[in-house]
């Protein structure tokens, strides 16, 4: 039968598993999350440089982060069951925060599931999912690091890659997530 | 044999019973508004031959406590359609995407809204693109007298009366 489970929440499920395996609590700021990621089993630290100034970098996280990841998003699958179709429907809202000084732009995500045991304390606003930190190397380019599951959630990455580079400024369809 | 009469009377009827059940589905065609100021080009592509995507804009009208009123929907089948927004007062636009996987037996709608208050004597031009799973909305609003125009902001209502 096939397992209905979705896949990015699965992941996200594993992910709250390998940070919390250790200390039997979950990250419950972002610089609790950015300590915890890179020795998460499921966890990832991704980095790259853009040709960009960091300030403008700054200004798309802050524009497009809650334009496009303030959202409640409610998904509807159907799969064969045994007595026949199984719809499955489930509930994210993602909650983003964006926080921008001289040396460092921060871009949070945070989600909340619905209908799921929280078997460790959830953050005001949901578990962190991703953190992205820009830093300027210099007048024209930027640093930038993402804290994130090593699997999964490939378009909100995409989007959240363009806004950095500045190539798509577009917003991710978070039922795709 | 099949009595003509009767079954005329038959379709007659199914087409009725269907137009009242689009009806009730609470979903509008956009009336004309005069002037049509709003001129809306849509680009779709779910990237894959298993899936596809729809997009629609929902126009709502909002008063001067925030509260909005459904108008109509306008379906953006076409790569551009005109359309009007009463000028002086605020507009609501929520742009809905409608995707769906054959393969994988799913389905999600994305809205994205966009508040406006649309000038007398101005044009607006929207873009809404939604390819690979990555939706762009743009507004621009034409110079009027005084080119070359100028981007407008996208918000949504949690900014109404701010």
């Amino acid at each position: 039968m096939k397992n209905m489970f979705p896949f990015s929440l699965l992941i996200a499920v594993l992910l709250s598993a390998s940070l919390s395996g250790c200390v039997g609590s979950m990250p419950q700021t972002a610089e609790e999350f950015r300590k915890a990621v890179p020795g998460a089993f499921m966890g990832k630290v991704e980095t790259f440089e853009v040709n960009r100034p960091f300030n403008a970098v700054a200004e798309t996280f802050r524009k497009k982060g809650p334009e496009c990841l303030n959202k409640t998003v409610t998904t509807t699958s159907t799969t064969p069951g045994q007595y026949g179709p199984v719809v499955s429907r489930y509930t994210v809202a993602y909650k983003p925060t964006v926080l921008v000084n001289k040396k460092r732009a921060e871009l949070h995500v945070q989600h909340h599931t619905d209908n799921t045991v929280k078997v460790y304390k959830e953050p005001a606003d949901g578990y962190y999912l991703i953190v992205a930190d820009a830093y300027p190397i210099n007048k024209e380019k930027t640093r930038v690091d993402i804290y994130r599951p090593s699997m999964g959630h490939d378009v909100m990455l995409k989007a959240i890659r363009g806004w950095a580079t500045g190539d798509n400024v577009g917003c991710p369809d978070l039922t795709k997530n | 044999m099949v009595d003509k009469g009767s079954l005329r009377l038959r379709i007659t009827g199914l087409l009725f019973l269907l137009g009242v059940l689009a009806g009730c589905s609470g979903i509008r065609p956009y009336p004309e508004v005069r002037p049509l100021n709003l001129s809306i080009r849509t680009e779709t592509d779910s990237g894959s031959f298993f899936s596809n995507v729809r997009a629609s804009v929902d126009i709502y009208r909002v008063d001067s406590l925030c509260r909005t009123e459904y108008q109509g929907t306008v379906k953006l089948d076409r790569p551009s359609v005109k359309a009007g927004i009463p000028a002086q007062s605020l507009s609501y636009m929520v742009f809905v995407f409608s995707s769906s996987s054959f393969l994988a037996g799913s389905k999600g709608t994305m809205s994205h809204g966009a508040l406006l208050k649309a000038r007398p004597n101005h044009t607006y031009d929207i873009k809404v693109s939604y390819k690979k799973d990555i939706y762009n909305v743009s507004i621009r609003e034409d110079g009027g007298e005084k080119p070359p125009g100028r981007e407008i902001e996208i918000r949504d209502m949690d900014s109404c009366g701010k």
